[in-house]
Formats: structure tokens, C-alpha cells, sequence
């Protein structure tokens, strides 16, 4: 089988500011179970020192039933705040390519079926110090509707211009 | 393969070659062929903007190709 996905199904939680890293919240989150898709910091969120995405895998394999966490951080500056109208989490494409089956899974990290229409002209650009950015974290077997049996995969995630290596995980 | 959009939010991907009436797979796998030396392959030559279905609007693209273990570097491509 393989999937041709273009188009994502909105996860239920909007983006949230970031919270302190090692915050009792988060430090509770990961005791008892994170509940995925979330867009919060969380101890294991890595921190990109410059405008792209990072993203890190709860582990390199995962048992069956067990979440295949990953924890992604972006930043952006002013061009690409444009590019995406602020909506930065719609054009992160989390892609993952099956090694054991025939199977290809993208899906965006947040879908926004309502945006309003692109401008005809373009907002003038920030100013060139801008950034901004956010956290997300997903279990891909969910998010991307993976297929119940094991394989191994290529994960790659991208957003503009910016994109990450390709990665590896297995699924059990 | 698979291509991601850079300008806009999407990925697109599509096999080379789909059989939709292939026999099911059987449940013990072949034998590997005796000789070590075996090699098997094949070419195949695609219009991108057509097999892949991308909009049709500018943009660049990243693009992977993959055959189970086998796969690409990402290479770049612009639809104008």
C-alpha cells in the first residue's frame, strides 16, 4: 500500500507559548504520560540556535503500542514569517518514508483548513532581527497514520527553506 | 518518490510503477538466489510536474527517491 498524502488532519490543540524548560508542568508531563500532538516545550524539545528545525526522536525504535515521540523546535525569521503569514506550524512537513513496506506518510504538523486568502501584496518584510519560533510534539504513528506492522523508516521534516537530516526509526 | 515543496506547504509522492493486481506475498519469503553476485536493476525516466501531480504553480522542490533500503540524496529542483 502506499499513501499520497497531501493534506493534514487539524490536530485538537492550537499553537501554545512555550513554557520553561525542566518546569514542574513538563517534568509531570513526562511521569505520567505525554498526551501527543501538544505544542509546548518539554525537557527532551531540542533548541535550534538559529532560524530552522530541529527535531529529536524519543528513541530510535519503538515497541508496539508504545508512542513514537518526537519533539521538534523551529525558528524563523522575518522573510519566512512572511512566506507563512505567522502560520509557521502549517508548513512544517513531517515525512516519513518506509524501508520494509511500501508506504510514503507526510502530513503537516497543525492543518488550519480556514486561513484566510494570501494578499495580493505581501506584508512589508519585519525587521531583520526578527524571530520567532515554537515547539510540537507528535507520536508519528498517530500523526501520520502509520501502518500497523513493523518496518523501519526515513524521517524527514521540513519547513520552507529548512529542513532537517533524514533520520531513522523503527517501528516494532 | 517523494518531493517536498519549499514555497509552499506540501509533500507529494507516488510510486514508480503501481500493480494494483499483484499476487499477495507469500507467506515464507524466497530463497536468496545462489550466486552472490546477483544484480538485478532497471531505468525508468518520469515528467515530475505530471507523474508526481504538483500544483501547478511556482515553486522549488526538494526531492528523495527510495527502493527499500536504497535511497537518494535530497536533490533540488524549481517549477517556474
Amino acid at each position: 500500500m502506499v499513501l499520497i498524502l497531501c493534506v493534514g488532519i487539524p490536530p485538537a490543540q492550537g499553537k501554545k507559548r512555550a513554557e520553561p524548560a525542566g518546569s514542574d508542568s513538563a517534568r509531570a508531563e513526562k511521569q505520567m504520560g505525554m498526551q501527543f500532538p501538544n505544542f509546548k516545550e518539554v525537557p527532551m524539545s531540542p533548541h535550534p540556535d538559529q532560524p530552522g528545525i530541529k527535531v529529536v526522536l524519543g528513541a530510535a525504535s519503538f515497541k508496539a503500542n508504545e508512542p513514537a515521540a518526537l519533539y521538534g523546535a523551529y525558528i524563523f525569521d522575518g522573510a519566512f514569517y512572511v512566506k507563512c503569514r505567522g502560520e509557521a506550524a502549517t508548513w512544517i512537513m513531517v515525512t516519513a518514508i518506509a524501508r520494509d513496506i511500501q508506504v510514503v506518510s507526510s502530513m503537516a504538523v497543525l492543518t488550519k483548513p480556514n486561513l484566510a486568502p494570501i494578499a495580493p501584496t505581501p506584508p512589508p518584510l519585519p525587521d531583520p532581527s526578527f524571530r520567532q519560533g515554537g515547539f510540537f510534539n507528535l507520536d508519528l504513528r498517530q500523526h501520520l497514520q502509520l501502518p500497523d506492522q513493523p518496518s523501519r523508516y526515513w524521517l524527514i521534516v521540513s519547513m520552507g527553506d529548512y529542513k532537517t537530516d533524514i533520520l531513522s526509526f523503527e517501528l516494532k | 518518490m517523494t518531493a517536498i515543496a519549499r514555497d509552499m506547504p506540501g509533500v507529494w509522492s507516488m510510486p514508480l510503477l503501481t500493480k494494483p493486481n499483484l499476487a499477495p506475498i507469500p507467506p515464507t519469503s524466497p530463497p536468496l538466489p545462489d550466486d552472490p553476485s546477483f544484480r538485478h536493476s532497471g531505468f525508468f525516466n518520469l515528467d515530475l510536474r505530471q507523474h508526481l501531480r504538483l500544483p501547478d504553480q511556482p515553486s522549488r522542490y526538494w526531492i528523495i527517491v527510495s527502493m527499500g533500503d536504497y535511497k537518494t540524496d535530497l536533490l533540488s529542483f524549481e517549477l517556474k
